[in-house]
């Protein structure tokens, strides 16, 4: 579950865990019914609580939604990936690392200027877990954006399968931008 | 802390080995390996080598029962490196290193690679050119 649905399942949990205890104290007539009628009134006669009734019900909607989809793909953009399981232990690395080594392969090719990685893993129900690499490149013009692209896909999943032993990858290249090649002097002399 | 401890139960006495120990033997028997950059501590252990406070347990994760132990280290590698085969070498020596100096038997070495250490580059001072 991502770290927005469970934010939402926090606050909708905490709004009814609130809701019930409220319920309970009406049934043990721990707050008088004058009190309760009173607030009722008040509310019911507010457009924020309808407001507030809308936005619970949309949450409701958004976690059945959740709850019952069935995606054959699962995406994790955190944690580790299990490269080894053997008799000693398992080896696990982490996105992190992956994304720093693709990345620094990925600005060392010639005619890249500046380059941004991410990874993710995608977990598929019939094909296991597979890498994504998702490189945006900032490049120059001296050289061809094909050429750069095709050199930094062999690169990064050379290094990535017979370096960090991660087998199953899918390297996405894509250029952002291109670089002028104009560099402004600053004078220092007066 | 005190209560951390591996307890041999001798003829003539027990020896108490804290936790914090084995740890260390952990962390100074990964660091040797040849491509290890080195532990990753995470923000603690950042926060604490800032102060200048050395952590020889840094990045590592211990289990341990009457017999056995069960490790956990959270590794830097250098660039360019087989991850696989450092990781073996790890597994190897820090078990080794760990069943040898205090006896326990040790079931599992988990390696955690959590980052790459990139060689520093080279800065070039730009020369003078004028007076």
């Amino acid at each position: 579950m991502g770290i927005i649905n469970r934010i939402l399942l926090f606050v909708y949990t905490l709004f009814f865990g609130v809701l019930c205890a409220g319920v309970a104290g009406l049934c043990l007539h721990i707050v008088p019914e004058r009190v309760v009628v009173n607030e009722y009134e008040y509310l019911v006669s507010q457009w924020q609580t309808g407001a507030v009734a809308g936005v619970l019900l949309l949450v409701s909607i958004h976690l059945l939604l959740c709850s019952v989809s069935g995606r054959r793909t699962k995406e994790v953009r955190s944690g580790e990936l299990l490269v080894i399981q053997g008799a000693a232990g398992q080896v696990n690395v982490s996105l992190t690392a992956v994304r720093d080594m693709a990345e620094r392969i990925a600005a060392g090719v010639h005619g890249v200027r500046q380059a941004k990685a991410k990874a993710l893993v995608e977990h598929r129900r019939d094909e296991g877990d597979f890498l994504k690499l998702d490189i945006r490149l900032e490049v120059g013009q001296e050289r061809s954006v094909a050429a750069i692209s095709d050199d930094i896909q062999i690169q990064v999943n050379r290094y990535v399968t017979q370096i960090a032993g991660i087998d199953n990858v899918e390297v996405a290249v894509s250029v952002q931008s291109i670089a002028s090649g104009v560099s402004v002097k600053k004078r220092r002399i007066k | 802390m005190a209560n951390d401890t591996i307890k041999l139960e001798e003829g003539i006495g027990s020896v108490r080995i804290a936790d914090e120990v084995v740890s260390i033997i952990a962390g100074m028997a990964a660091t040797e390996v040849d491509g290890i950059a080195g532990m990753s501590g995470g923000l603690v252990g950042g926060i604490a080598e800032i102060l200048g406070k050395k952590n020889l347990a840094k990045g590592v994760k211990v289990e341990v029962g009457e017999t056995e132990a069960a490790v956990d280290l959270y590794i830097i590698v250098k660039f360019g490196v087989r991850i696989p085969d450092v990781a073996l070498t790890v597994q190897e020596k820090v078990k080794t290193a760990i069943e040898s100096m205090t006896g326990l038997s040790v079931v599992e070495v988990n390696v955690h690679v959590q980052g790459v250490g990139f060689p520093d580059t080279e800065v070039r001072e730009e020369e003078v050119r004028v007076r």
